[in-house]
C-alpha cells in the first residue's frame, strides 16, 4: 500500500515538473499535494505491520480494491489543493474514472485547466491501464484469486508459474510491453502533427483504454492522420498484452490459446465499423471517406472501451448508439486494459448456450464448450455465468438508485454502462461531448462505485460486503 | 413434399394434432356465435365464415395429410408439435377480427390474434365502442385457450398418444420441477383443466355478484384467469368499479400461482401451499415491491389508501404478467414505469399461466450466485443448490443459466428492431420486455398505456416473434428454425 502511495507522490512530482515546464502560475498546492501523498506513503511502509510476504485470500480481495480506493483518494488532492474542483464528490468521480480507465468526465471545461492538471488525469488512466494488466497477469495467477481463475486459465506457459521469481520476470515483461507500446504510439503521434503536450496525454489516455482528452470536443478536431492512429492505438489496447509479448519473443505456439479471442475481437470491431460506416453515410451526410474514419475510430473506442469521441454521437441514429452500448459490456480480451465483461467470457456465454440447445435434442450427447479448440471446464462457465448475472444485477440497481435520485432513464442507462465498462461517454446529456457535471452528487458516487466495481470485475468487490467475509 | 418431410420427423402426426387443434377452435367459436347470435350484433357472418374455413383446414389436415399416421414420437417432434400448432392456429384464428371488419388490417388481426393466444393482452384496438360484443368475447376467449395452451388441451382429449406426453408438456408449459398431481399425465392435466374450468366459473359469478354484466363478467374472467390482460373497455379496467379491481386483483394473485398447488387447495389441503417455497418467495417479491412502491408514491404526494390501491393492484399484475392496469394517481413519477420494468423480470411462478422468466428460476439463480460467493471464500466447501428441500443439478442450473441468456439476447435484439423503427429507447426496452414476459401493456413516459396501434408492421411482426419466444419459453421456437432440427 505504502509504496504505491509513495510511487504516486513520485508521479505527482513528475507533473509538478511538467507545471514549471510550462511555467505556471499555480504548482506550489500541486508540490503540497505530492508531499502529503509521499509522507502518508513513507509513513505506510515504515509502520506497515504486515512483515510477512504471505498474503491470503481474503487479504487479497480487500488489498485489491483498497488499491483503487486509495490511489483515487489521494489522486484528488492536486484538484482539491489548486481549487479546479471545488467539492470532493466530483474530484474522486474524476480520479476514479481516472484510475479505473473510465474517462468520465465532471469538468465542462477541460481546455482552462492547468498543464498539469491535465497530464495528472491522463497519467492517472496510464497507472490505472498498467495496474490492472498487473493485477490480471502476474499478481492474481500468483494468488489464485476465484474470479479471475478465468485468465490463469486463459493464460501460457510461464506466466501459470506462482514461484515469486516468475511473477518478478512476469511483471518486467508485462512493464516493457506496455512502455513499448507508448512510445510507439506517442511516436507516431508526435511524428504526426500534435505538439508534444497533447500527443503525450492522448498516448497515455489511449493505450490504456482510458479516454480522457485535453480538449472539450474529445478528438474530433484532431487531424484525420491522428485519429488514425489513435484507432490503431486503442485497438492495440483491448488485446491481451502477454500477446503482444509472445509475438514478439516468436512463441507462435503459445499465441494459439488466445487465437479465438483475437479474431472475435478484431472481427467483431471491423464488422460494427463497416455498419456504422453504412449507416452514417445514409442518415448523416457524410461522405464515404468521412463515414469510415468516423466510424473506424469510434468502434475502436467503443469495442477497447476507451472512450474517446470522434464526432457528436447523440446526433448519430439511436440503434447505433444501442448497438455501442452493448459491444461496450462485451469489451475487450481479458489481460488488456479494456473493461466490460471481457470477449472471451461472451464466447464461453455464447457456446454454452448453443451447447444446451443441442442437449435438448440429444439428451445423452457429450459435448463440452471448446475455446481454442480445448475444452473449458465446468468451473469456469459457472464462473463466468455468475459473474455475467452479478453484472446485470449491478446495472439494474444502479440504474434504479439514479432514476430515483432524478436523472432520465436514457441517461442514466448510458451512464451506468458507461461506468460499469469504463468506455465513458453514455448517451443524451452524458454522451458525445456531454460530461456527468449536472448528475446529482448521490449519483456520481454511485458511478463511482459503478466504475471500481466494473473494473474489479464486480465479485472481488461485493466480497467485502460480505457478513462473512469480515468473521474470524 | 408429404414424403420430405416424414422423412425428418413425423410428419403425418404433426399434421394430424394440427388439424384436431384447428377443429377445436372450431367448437370453441361456438361461443361468440352465440353471443352474437343473442345480441344480433352482426357479427355473424364473419365467425360462420371463420368456422368454415377452421373446419376445412382442420379436416384437409387431420384426414388427408395426417391419415394414417404413426403416434411414434420423440422430443423432436414434440418441438415441431408445439411450434407448428402455435403458428399456424393464431393465424387462421385472425380471420374473425379481418372479416368483421373490427381490425381492417390483416397484420393488425394477426396481432391482436397472436397477443391473445399467447396470453399477452397488447391490444391494436382503439375504438372499443364500436366493437362486436361477440368479437370482445372472442379475444378473451383466445387468451383463455392460450392461458393453459393448445399442446394441454391435447393431451387431455387425444387419447391415442401414449408414451412421450411429458416431452410434449416440457415443451410448452413450464414445469421445472414439475409437481405432478397424478402419476399419470393425462390425469394430471385433466385435473389441471378442472381447477382451470373452476376458477373461471367462480371469477365469472363473483363478477355478476358485484354487478357487472354477463359479457364483461365472461371477457374478465376469461383473460384474468388465463394471466392475459385483455378488458372489454378502452383503458384497460380503470373504469371499472373498484369492486371489480379488487376482483380482478385476487384472481390475478391465485392465477400466477402453480396450477397444481391450486389444486391442493382445492382439496383442502392449503399446507401444500405454504410448504413450497416458491410460493413463499412469490408472496415475498409482491410483498416487498408493494411496500416499495407504496412508499414512492406517498414520498411523491399521493394518499396513503390511494397509493397502497394502487400499488397492489399494478405490482400483483406485473408479477402474474396479467397485464390489467389502472390510471396511475398523482403525478406522473419516472421512477415507477422503470420499477415496473424490473418487476417484469420476476414473472409468476412455474407452473401457473403466467409468463416471465418465472420465479423459481430467478430463485434457482439468485441460490446459486450466493453460493458461488460462499465458495470463493473456501474453496473446498461443496454447497448444492436446493428447492423444497431437493438438490437441483448443476445440468439444471446450467439450462437456467442459457435460458436467461436467450431471453436477454432476444429482448435486446428485438429492442434493436424497434429501435430502428424510430422508437425511443426506453420505449422499445419497455415494449419488448412486457411482451417476450407476455404481460402486454406498458407505462409509457407519459404515465399512459402505450399504444400498440401506430407501430409500423415491421416492428408488429417483431413483437409477435416475442410474444411466442417468450410463451413458449424460447426453445419450441428456436428449434423449429435452427438447422440442426432439420436434420435427421
Amino acid at each position: 500500500m505504502g509504496i504505491l502511495l509513495v510511487g504516486e507522490g513520485l508521479l505527482m512530482m513528475l507533473c509538478v515538473g511538467i507545471g514549471l515546464y510550462y511555467a505556471e502560475a499555480d504548482i506550489m498546492p500541486f508540490l503540497f499535494s505530492a508531499l502529503i501523498t509521499l509522507a502518508v506513503g513513507v509513513i505506510c511502509v515504515f509502520f506497515s505491520p504486515h512483515k510477512s510476504g504471505y498474503i491470503d485470500k481474503r487479504m487479497a480481495y480487500l488489498i485489491v480494491t483498497l488499491v483503487w480506493v486509495a490511489m483515487s483518494l489521494f489522486g484528488t488532492l492536486p484538484f482539491l489543493a489548486t481549487g479546479t474542483i471545488d467539492n470532493f464528490t466530483d474530484a474522486f468521480f474524476e480520479m476514479m474514472s481516472g484510475f479505473t480507465t473510465t474517462g468520465a468526465t465532471v469538468f465542462e471545461d477541460i481546455e482552462v485547466l492547468p498543464k498539469s492538471l491535465l497530464f495528472w488525469r491522463s497519467l492517472s488512466q496510464w497507472i490505472g491501464g498498467v495496474g490492472i494488466v498487473m493485477l490480471v497477469l502476474a499478481i492474481v495467477p500468483s494468488l489464485g484469486i476465484n474470479s479471475y481463475s478465468l485468465y490463469s486459465a486463459e493464460l501460457a506457459g510461464p506466466l501459470k508459474d506462482k514461484t515469486h521469481n516468475r511473477v518478478s520476470a512476469t511483471v518486467r515483461n508485462l512493464w516493457i510491453t506496455y512502455l513499448v507500446l507508448t512510445v510507439l504510439v506517442f511516436a507516431f503521434l508526435w511524428g504526426g502533427d500534435m505538439d508534444f503536450f497533447s500527443a503525450i496525454t492522448h498516448t497515455f489516455s489511449g493505450i490504456s483504454s482510458g479516454g480522457f482528452s485535453i480538449y472539450n470536443s474529445s478528438i474530433s478536431q484532431l487531424s484525420a492522420y491522428s485519429q488514425y492512429v489513435l484507432a490503431v492505438a486503442m485497438w492495440l489496447s483491448g488485446i491481451n498484452l502477454t500477446l503482444f509479448y509472445l509475438f514478439v519473443r516468436v512463441k507462435f505456439s503459445k499465441l494459439r490459446s488466445s487465437l479465438e479471442q483475437f479474431f472475435s475481437y478484431t472481427c467483431v470491431f471491423l464488422l460494427l465499423a463497416l455498419i456504422t460506416t453504412v449507416v452514417l453515410n445514409q442518415t448523416m451526410e457524410y461522405d464515404l471517406p468521412k463515414a469510415f474514419r468516423l466510424a473506424f475510430v469510434q468502434t475502436a473506442s467503443v469495442v477497447s472501451t476507451c472512450g474517446f469521441v470522434v464526432d457528436d454521437t447523440t446526433q448519430w441514429v439511436l440503434p447505433i448508439n444501442f448497438l455501442f452500448l452493448i459491444f461496450c459490456l462485451r469489451g475487450g480480451m481479458a489481460g488488456s486494459t479494456s473493461g466490460g465483461l471481457k470477449v472471451m467470457r461472451v464466447l464461453i456465454l455464447e457456446k454454452n448456450v448453443r451447447n444446451v440447445m443441442r442437449n435438448r435434442l440429444h439428451p445423452n450427447a457429450v459435448n463440452p464448450v471448446r475455446l481454442n479448440s480445448k475444452p473449458v471446464s465446468d468451473t469456469i462457465i459457472y464462473n463466468v455465468m455468475t459473474l455475467f448475472f452479478v453484472y446485470c444485477f449491478t446495472i439494474v440497481i444502479a440504474l434504479f438508485l439514479l432514476i430515483l435520485d432524478g436523472v432520465s432513464t436514457t441517461e442514466a442507462l448510458g451512464a451506468v454502462v458507461g461506468a460499469i465498462t469504463g468506455y465513458g461517454p453514455g448517451l443524451a446529456e452524458c454522451g458525445g461531448f456531454g460530461n456527468y457535471a449536472h448528475f446529482p452528487i448521490f449519483s456520481k458516487w454511485v458511478l463511482a462505485f459503478c466504475m471500481l466495481a466494473g473494473r474489479l470485475e464486480c465479485i472481488t468487490v461485493y466480497m467485502l460486503f460480505l457478513p462473512k467475509f469480515w468473521k474470524r | 413434399m408429404i414424403h420430405f418431410y416424414t422423412r425428418i420427423f413425423n410428419g403425418r402426426l404433426v399434421a394430424r394434432l394440427l388439424g384436431f387443434m384447428l377443429l377445436t377452435m372450431a367448437v370453441f367459436m361456438l361461443i361468440p356465435i352465440g353471443v352474437s347470435l343473442y345480441y344480433g350484433d352482426g357479427a355473424l357472418k364473419g365467425f360462420l365464415v371463420s368456422v368454415a374455413v377452421l373446419v376445412v383446414m382442420g379436416v384437409f389436415f387431420r384426414s388427408i395429410v395426417g391419415r394414417s399416421a404413426s403416434y411414434e414420437f420423440h422430443e423432436k417432434e414434440s418441438f415441431w408439435i408445439t411450434g407448428v400448432i402455435w403458428i399456424v392456429v393464431p393465424l387462421v384464428c385472425a380471420l374473425p377480427y379481418w372479416l368483421i371488419g373490427v381490425l381492417p388490417n390483416f397484420i393488425d388481426a394477426v396481432f391482436e390474434s397472436f397477443s391473445g393466444f399467447t396470453s399477452t393482452g397488447s391490444t391494436v384496438v382503439q375504438e372499443f365502442d364500436s366493437v362486436p360484443k361477440s368479437v370482445l368475447v372472442w379475444r378473451s376467449l383466445t387468451q383463455w385457450i392460450g392461458g393453459m395452451g393448445f399442446i394441454l388441451l391435447v393431451i387431455a382429449f387425444f387419447k391415442k398418444l401414449k408414451a412421450g406426453t411429458s416431452h410434449l408438456y416440457s415443451a410448452e408449459f413450464s414445469g421445472t420441477v414439475q409437481n405432478k398431481i397424478h402419476p399419470r399425465m393425462t390425469n394430471t392435466v385433466r385435473r389441471m383443466w378442472l381447477v382451470y374450468l373452476l376458477f373461471t366459473i367462480l371469477m365469472f359469478l363473483v363478477l355478476l355478484f358485484v354487478g357487472n354484466d354477463f359479457v364483461e363478467s365472461l371477457c374478465l374472467s376469461f383473460s384474468t384467469i388465463s394471466t392475459g390482460g385483455f378488458s372489454p373497455r378502452a383503458g384497460s379496467i380503470t373504469s371499472f368499479e373498484w369492486s371489480t379491481q379488487l376482483v380482478v386483483t385476487v384472481f390475478m394473485f391465485l392465477s400466477g400461482i402453480n396450477m397444481s398447488l391450486l389444486y391442493y387447495l382445492l382439496r383442502r389441503k392449503p399446507k401444500m401451499l405454504w410448504r413450497s417455497e416458491e410460493f413463499r418467495f412469490y408472496l415475498l417479491v409482491i410483498a416487498v415491491a408493494v411496500l416499495l412502491l407504496t412508499i414512492m408514491l406517498i414520498t411523491n404526494g399521493v394518499a396513503e389508501w390511494q397509493s397502497l390501491q394502487y400499488s397492489v393492484f399494478q405490482v400483483v399484475s406485473t408479477i402474474s404478467t396479467g397485464g390489467y392496469y389502472i390510471a396511475m394517481p398523482g403525478g406522473w413519477m419516472k421512477v415507477i414505469p422503470l420499477f415496473l420494468f424490473v418487476l417484469m423480470f420476476f414473472g409468476a411462478c412455474s407452473g401457473s399461466t403466467g409468463g416471465g422468466i418465472k420465479m423459481v428460476r430467478l430463485m434457482i439463480l439468485f441460490k446459486y450466485v450466493r453460493n458461488q460467493f460462499l465458495t470463493m471464500m473456501h474453496p473446498r466447501a461443496v454447497v448444492p443448490v436446493k428447492i423444497d428441500g431437493n438438490v437441483i443439478q448443476l445440468s439444471y442450473i446450467n439450462k437456467i443459466f442459457a435460458f436467461i441468456f436467450m431471453y436477454f439476447v432476444f429482448m435486446v435484439a428485438g429492442a434493436f428492431v424497434l429501435m430502428c423503427c424510430g422508437l425511443n429507447l426506453s420505449d422499445s426496452m419497455g415494449v419488448i420486455t412486457a411482451n417476450i414476459a407476455n404481460i402486454g401493456p406498458v407505462i409509457d413516459t407519459l404515465g399512459a398505456a402505450w399504444s400498440y396501434a401506430d407501430l409500423p408492421a415491421v416492428a408488429k411482426i417483431v413483437i409477435i416473434v416475442e410474444m411466442l419466444i417468450g410463451r413458449l419459453e424460447i426453445f419450441a421456437i428456436i428449434a423449429i428454425f435452427s438447422p440442426s432440427y432439420w436434420r435427421r
